[in-house]
């Protein structure tokens, strides 16, 4: 039961910037019994997450993948939705003495 | 006629002679293609698999951070996702190629 056969159903990224010293990363997981889901909200959490973990900053260059899991056929399945970036500071606004 | 047809399944079974396509993603464009004239980079990810065997995805990550290595200072945008699969005989072949343009 501990093993699995992962397979990927999407991938998707935004444009990577060119500081990445701070690594975000989030994911969702729904495991999903008899093939039956009833909704797909555990995935709305994973936005507020990364957010969360850049509060001064802005979340960049983000991989984004869906992954399909099977542990037993028609029996045991999950989904995994998981989300990694970069954040980046905002920039300080620069003072203009006159 | 019957061993030619049962030796050209047999080499079709045994080559990746059929592809697909599951997902193609184009990502925001954050740079001037004219004005900044960027170069283009590459990054490819593969996973062999037999029979579905397999636990993990992690080739897409590794394409994600080769894409990184070949603009280690830069901006990269308006990057090209696709994720295709060619089949073989009981196996088959997960490929991720990721493909850019970089501003340093």
């Amino acid at each position: 039961m501990v093993s699995s056969c992962a397979q990927l159903g999407s991938v998707s990224t935004t444009s990577i910037p060119p500081q990445r010293d701070q690594k975000v990363s989030s994911e969702a997981y729904r495991f999903i019994f008899l093939l039956l889901n009833f909704n797909n909200k555990y995935v709305d959490s994973i936005t507020q997450d990364l957010a969360n973990q850049c509060p001064e900053g802005r979340v960049e260059g983000i991989l984004t993948k869906d992954e399909r899991i099977m542990y037993f056929p028609l029996i045991a399945h999950a989904v995994r939705v998981s989300a990694e970036g970069y954040c980046v500071p905002f920039r300080t606004k620069k003072r203009v003495r006159r | 006629m019957n061993r030619t047809y049962l030796f050209v399944f047999v080499f079709m079974l045994s080559t990746a002679c059929t592809h697909s396509v599951h997902n193609y993603h184009v990502s925001d464009s954050r740079i001037h293609l004219v004005k900044q004239r960027p170069k283009t980079v590459e990054a490819v990810g593969e996973q062999f698999v037999i029979m579905g065997f397999v636990t993990q995805t992690d080739y897409v990550n590794q394409a994600f951070s080769d894409l990184q290595a070949t603009c280690p200072r830069g901006r990269i945008s308006h990057i090209h996702t696709r994720y295709s699969t060619s089949h073989g005989f009981l196996s088959w072949t997960n490929k991720v190629k990721m493909k850019a343009f970089c501003v340093q």
